[in-house]
């Protein structure tokens, strides 16, 4: 299908769109005619990756500045699934080229996506390896740019990779055909073509018209330095799936430090220095190179492709400035990681907990070892130049001293944001320590801030993200736009109900004081016994935390609701380990499948609630279990809390933003999500149940996502068990009768749909227009200002 | 409510009561003689406590921890570990060869250990000697190149001193630059002393800050939650008395409810007293204590506010000044000496401008008017 927005052609591959598309498309359209940031919901399953893609493939081929597209999700399936979508529109773009001038210009469109070296490495030996760690050290020894400097000056000297090799030989940026590859195709070319697929995607990256990877490569200092440095300004970077951005980039820049990392630290400094005596009798020159060169302050310009770790500081003004004069001799710095990793053992071995700022960080080791903060915070590169220039090997048995290089440098760059805390102890009982040092960041915006300073448009969406202006002040950013959509059903699909009360009257909730009250745990009970005899298929239900859920389990075992639950369903439970789960999983959909019926109790926060889809006969209802509000009383783990307490107390510190508030949205958030798992999409249907006191007030519903919130009406919004059981079966059967009504018009838009919603759009502007001037609804475009009008103009002004 | 972030250490299981005095109590073995071995790397706040190992074994009795759990190892001169009784054993009677290297060592020398490699425990030492002369800064240099340079050099005498390498010729270096430098140490000595000092205060005003901000936050919950509690009451009131529709009356509560909600937004203006805090910190930090050096002293005599004649109408010393033998003056006494006094002191009293305008020509005798009486 093809329409217009304003004057942009967009090319839609399918024949139908829905309403909500529509106005998901026009407000990206607009953030992107601003040049803007937006923060955009849109109900799950609503076919939100399309229309972004649809949008910007179309803004692309129209506008001569192609913009690069720079999409970021979560996981690889995630990443395939994307790629997929984007081949699938390319192909119908290319299908429904109307001149041959334009079918070549489709046919030259790139689409590719890159994972780590694990997924894309077709080394026969290489790619047997099982830790990623490992793929990528063994694959640097093969392909690093001294080792094959010497390989191709006296070949069969040192071992290489023949793929990588045969990459050389191409032609720069044009090593793959124009066209869309997912992960399996270029794995299939480099395989046919005896090129590496890994080297080939990176070395691409400067050329293709869109990338699609994982949010750590543009938000992990660490890595965005190596692989998103030549990306260029103008690009359009998309964040899908990003309710828990803020999580991924305090994640990518905190260090967690323990005494094992520490042993194998120091093993790694001697191992260094020993490397250093044998290098300075037979190659000393070498060292001296080195020296010289930092003695000028070059930095090494060198690619960063093989770089065995980056820094992960971004100012710029740091990275021109010269090595400092004390860690420029390479035995000198040896010397001084050895201090520095002392240092920290010492640390490790007391035995109460330590919370400190940087900055007394920083003193307390000026105190006790006389290391200055200049030379620390150039610690990272100077051991990067340092791995370089002895041509070490087996990089992955280093990891624990680049963690170590890469904590120095941190901390010694940032003053504000972070917190050092020493936890001796896991847990508030145990006896013997085990020492943690935690370095977290606790400011989400220090993460993202080279983001949105270098790129003009960054899009954050996802199915719940609500409530949208929490996240515009904790990444600290202006949106030009901030949309959430209301979902449009020709009849109601799901249905949000909550209970506040049992079928005795007694309250439920898992606060704290109540929470093990026998009287809740039995209503708790009775909620999933009375389900499972209704809802037929898969139930997946709830807690706010495994330790929690445990309890509940064994009082339920106790009580005998269990041995009630079994009469009608399966019972499968998610534990903190990934193996088990999946096998849980597995079974919880076989027993689906064949129509046994099965109950998932799962966890709020655990790997269910976050990545995995029960549509259709998977999930026929989610119950939330209780609300995880406070935190500090309901540790999900005992270091979490401490941690969590400290960014709530800087939240409110730096962005006043209260710990009720940020508590209340993140479990809203969490909740959103939990449920959010069983609609996958509009010919899908569920219950949605949420069962706890606290989720009947105003000010919790309203952090519900609006496509959730629509649908809870006031009678459903304070329920006891009985009457929600009455109002759920009400629901099934309504939903079992024929869907006879047309969807289209209503909830799917065909062409003409779209041209009548426009026509009107425009008689109504036309409408508020005529006061002030005549017409302004002249489709060409006089200023080339990108296709808006000066209606939108005056709109954007206020919005900003 | 969060102790633990405010100070830097608490007690692990911080029962609310933590009391200073458990604050560094750390579980190493307490000894007798832990007031007499001092040294080692001295941490008052805490943060890091003695090596201690449980395979420890003392190297000259070769006791171990197994048979001594109260066994604490101590670090010579020489770099090498003892047990607290083979030190009281072989010490006491004065200094004594080491057992392992026959080093002359005393009992005071010994420290307890910090670190678990020795030989980090003795560069810090070295280090800790060096960088008491060798504290030049950046803004010593020209350009960052020299600054380099410079400690790249400090580097190398202290990898020297560390590795014993040419010992005696580094320390000929080390003295000459004690020499070259001895003016630009004792100022970096004293601008580290300050910035510790600012630092110290930096911090002091961030906790303040912290703490008035909490309480500034629970004063404005406090006070919501009130508001809301009268919004409820007296919607109820008027649910009770008036006769309109219900549904209107709540509507108009509700409605009163968000506009206070969204006036609270506005005022935290309350922040200001939070920022005068911080600069007045600020305030007190750039204007440092200037160290009193006496050599330098410019001690102001208000020399310049009056001019000592040669001869002054004075009765009282009349018979002083005309005694020419001495008999009535001790030694040293000089009348002028009490005339330059009696001015300072009318001056610095008064603090008048100097006499500048006035005759300089001393005034005929019969008038016997004081220049500080005319002042006067």
């Amino acid at each position: 299908m093809k329409f217009q927005i304003d004057d942009l052609p967009i090319v839609f591959p399918y024949d139908r769109i829905y309403p909500e598309q529509y106005a998901y498309m026009c407000d990206l359209k607009r953030t992107l005619d601003a040049t803007g940031h937006c923060v955009l919901e849109m109900p799950s399953g609503t076919g939100k990756t399309v229309s972004l893609l649809s949008l910007i493939v179309s803004y692309q081929q129209f506008y001569p500045t192609k913009r690069k597209l720079i999409y970021c999700s979560r996981t690889v399936p995630e990443i395939e699934k994307a790629l997929a979508e984007l081949k699938r529109l390319m192909e119908y773009r290319v299908s429904c080229a109307e001149t041959e001038e334009q079918k070549v210009k489709e046919q030259s469109f790139y689409g590719i996506g890159l994972t780590s070296r694990k997924n894309l490495c077709i080394h026969p030996e290489v790619s047997k390896e099982k830790k990623g760690v490992v793929v990528d050290a063994r694959c640097r020894d093969l392909t690093n740019a001294s080792v094959c400097e010497r390989g191709r000056q006296n070949p069969g000297s040192v071992e290489l990779c023949e793929w990588h090799e045969n990459l050389g030989v191409r032609e720069p940026g044009n090593l793959i055909p124009p066209g869309v590859y997912t992960l399996a195709d270029v794995l299939q070319y480099g395989r046919d073509n005896t090129v590496c697929p890994y080297f080939l995607v990176r070395r691409m990256m400067p050329f293709v018209d869109v990338v699609i990877y994982s949010f750590h490569y543009l938000l992990d200092p660490k890595v965005a330095e190596q692989v998103s440095k030549e990306l260029s300004k103008d690009a359009i970077v998309v964040f899908d799936e990003a309710h828990n951005i803020d999580n991924v980039c305090i994640e990518s820049l905190s260090i967690d430090l323990t005494r094992p990392m520490l042993d194998s630290a120091a093993r790694s400094v001697g191992r260094l220095g020993d490397k250093i005596e044998e290098i300075k009798k037979t190659d000393a020159s070498k060292l001296q190179d080195e020296y010289a060169k930092l003695v000028e302050g070059l930095q090494e310009a060198a690619d960063n492709e093989d770089a065995f770790m980056s820094n992960p500081v971004l100012p710029e003004d740091l990275l021109k400035e010269a090595i400092p004069g004390n860690i420029r001799k390479a035995e000198h710095f040896i010397a001084f990681l050895k201090r520095f990793v002392e240092y920290l053992k010492t640390r490790m071995r007391v035995l109460h907990v330590v919370a400190e700022t940087p900055l007394s960080f920083l003193q307390h080791l000026k105190d006790i070892t006389y290391i200055e903060r200049r030379p620390l915070r150039f610690c990272a590169e100077r051991l990067q130049s340092l791995v370089r220039t002895l041509e070490l090997s087996r990089l992955d048995e280093f990891s624990s001293l680049q963690k170590v290089a890469t904590f120095a440098t941190l901390v010694a760059t940032y003053e504000k944001g972070f917190l050092l805390i020493l936890e001796p102890f896991e847990t508030d009982v145990a006896t013997v320590p085990n020492p943690i040092f935690h370095f977290t960041c606790l400011d989400p915006s220090i993460a993202i801030k080279p983001v949105f300073e270098r790129f003009s448009s960054v899009v954050i969406t996802s199915g719940t993200i609500s409530p949208l202006d929490m996240y515009p002040k904790m990444l600290q950013f202006t949106p030009v736009v901030q949309e959430s959509y209301p979902m449009t059903l020709t009849r109601n699909s799901f249905l949000p109900l909550v209970i506040t009360r049992g079928s005795d009257q007694v309250a439920i909730s898992s606060r704290f004081e109540v929470r093990n009250d026998p009287a809740v745990v039995r209503n708790f009970g009775s909620i999933l016994v009375e389900y499972s005899k209704i809802v037929p298929d898969g139930i997946v239900a709830f807690f706010p935390s495994y330790l929690y859920m445990e309890s509940i389990v064994a009082a339920w075992n106790d009580m005998g609701i269990l041995n009630e639950v079994w009469k009608h369903k399966l019972i499968f439970v998610e534990t903190p380990d990934a193996n088990e789960t999946s096998i849980a999983l597995e079974n919880y959909r076989r027993a689906c499948d064949n129509g046994r019926g099965a109950v998932l109790l799962s966890v709020a926060r655990g790997k269910v609630s976050e990545g995995i889809d029960f549509d259709h006969n998977y999930g026929r209802a989610v119950i939330m279990f209780g609300l995880l509000i406070d935190s500090r009383r309901v540790p999900y783990q005992y270091t979490e809390s401490r941690i969590l307490k400290a960014r709530l107390e800087y939240l409110r510190d730096a962005y006043r933003i209260r710990e009720s508030e940020f508590l209340g949205f993140d479990a809203m958030r969490n909740a959103a999500q939990c449920v959010g798992r069983v609609l996958r999409g509009k010919t899908d249907w569920g219950l949605m149940v949420f069962a706890d006191k606290r989720f009947a007030r105003a000010d919790k519903r309203a952090k519900l996502p609006r496509w959730i919130n629509q649908y809870i009406t006031e009678t459903a919004s304070n329920l006891s068990t009985d009457m929600a059981i009455t109002l759920s079966k009400l629901f099934m059967r309504t939903i079992s009768q024929n869907p006879n009504e047309n969807q289209t018009g209503i909830s799917l838009w065909t062409i003409e749909d779209i041209e009548k919603a426009q026509a009107q759009q425009k008689a109504q502007q036309v409408l508020e227009v005529e006061q002030k001037k005549d017409d302004t609804m002249d489709e060409d475009d006089e200023y080339g200002d990108g296709g808006f009008d000066d209606e939108m103009l005056a709109e954007l002004d206020l919005d900003v | 409510m969060s102790r633990w972030l405010r100070g830097t250490t608490i007690r692990k299981g911080g029962s609310s009561n933590g009391s200073s005095a458990t604050r560094h109590s750390t579980p190493q073995v307490q000894s007798t003689s832990t007031t007499i071995f001092g040294g080692g790397v001295k941490d008052p706040s805490g943060r890091t406590s003695e090596y201690f190992s449980m395979d420890d074994q003392c190297p000259v009795c070769k006791s171990d921890r197994y048979l001594n759990p109260k066994l604490r190892l101590l670090v010579s001169a020489c770099y090498h570990k003892m047990c607290e009784s083979c030190i009281d054993r072989l010490f006491t009677l004065g200094p004594a060869p080491c057992p392992i290297c026959n080093k002359i060592l005393r009992k005071l020398a010994f420290t307890p250990q910090t670190f678990e490699d020795l030989d980090v425990e003795k560069e810090v030492a070295v280090r800790r000697r060096i960088a008491k002369e060798f504290n030049k800064r950046r803004e010593d240099f020209p350009d960052l190149r020299s600054y380099n340079d410079y400690l790249e050099e400090v580097e190398d005498i202290a990898f020297n001193l560390i590795n014993d390498i040419d010992v005696a010729e580094t320390e000929a270096r080390i003295a000459q630059y004690k020499i070259e430098n001895a003016a630009i140490i004792e100022q970096n000595l004293q601008r580290e002393e300050q910035y510790a000092q600012y630092l110290k205060e930096q911090e002091e005003a961030d906790r303040l800050e912290r703490e008035q901000r909490a309480a500034e936050l629970k004063k404005l919950e406090e006070e919501e939650r009130e508001e809301k509690e009268k919004g409820r009451q007296e919607l109820i009131d008027k649910l009770e008395t008036s006769d309109k529709d219900v549904k209107k009356l709540i509507a108009r509560s509700r409605a009163e409810a968000m506009k206070r909600a969204a006036a609270r937004i506005i005022t935290p203006a309350l922040r200001s007293t939070s920022h005068l805090l911080r600069s007045r910190a600020a305030q007190s930090t750039a204007v440092p204590d200037v160290p009193h050096v006496p050599l330098q002293d410019d001690w102001y005599a208000y020399e310049d506010k009056f001019t000592l004649r040669d001869d002054y109408d004075d009765p009282v010393s009349d018979a002083v000044r005309k005694d020419r033998e001495g008999i009535m003056r001790a030694g040293g006494y000089r009348v002028e000496e009490a005339w330059e006094r009696a001015l300072r002191f009318a001056v610095a009293g008064l603090d008048v401008r100097p006499l500048q305008g006035l005759r300089s020509e001393p005034p005929p005798a019969s008038t016997s008017q004081d220049v500080v009486m005319t002042a006067a």
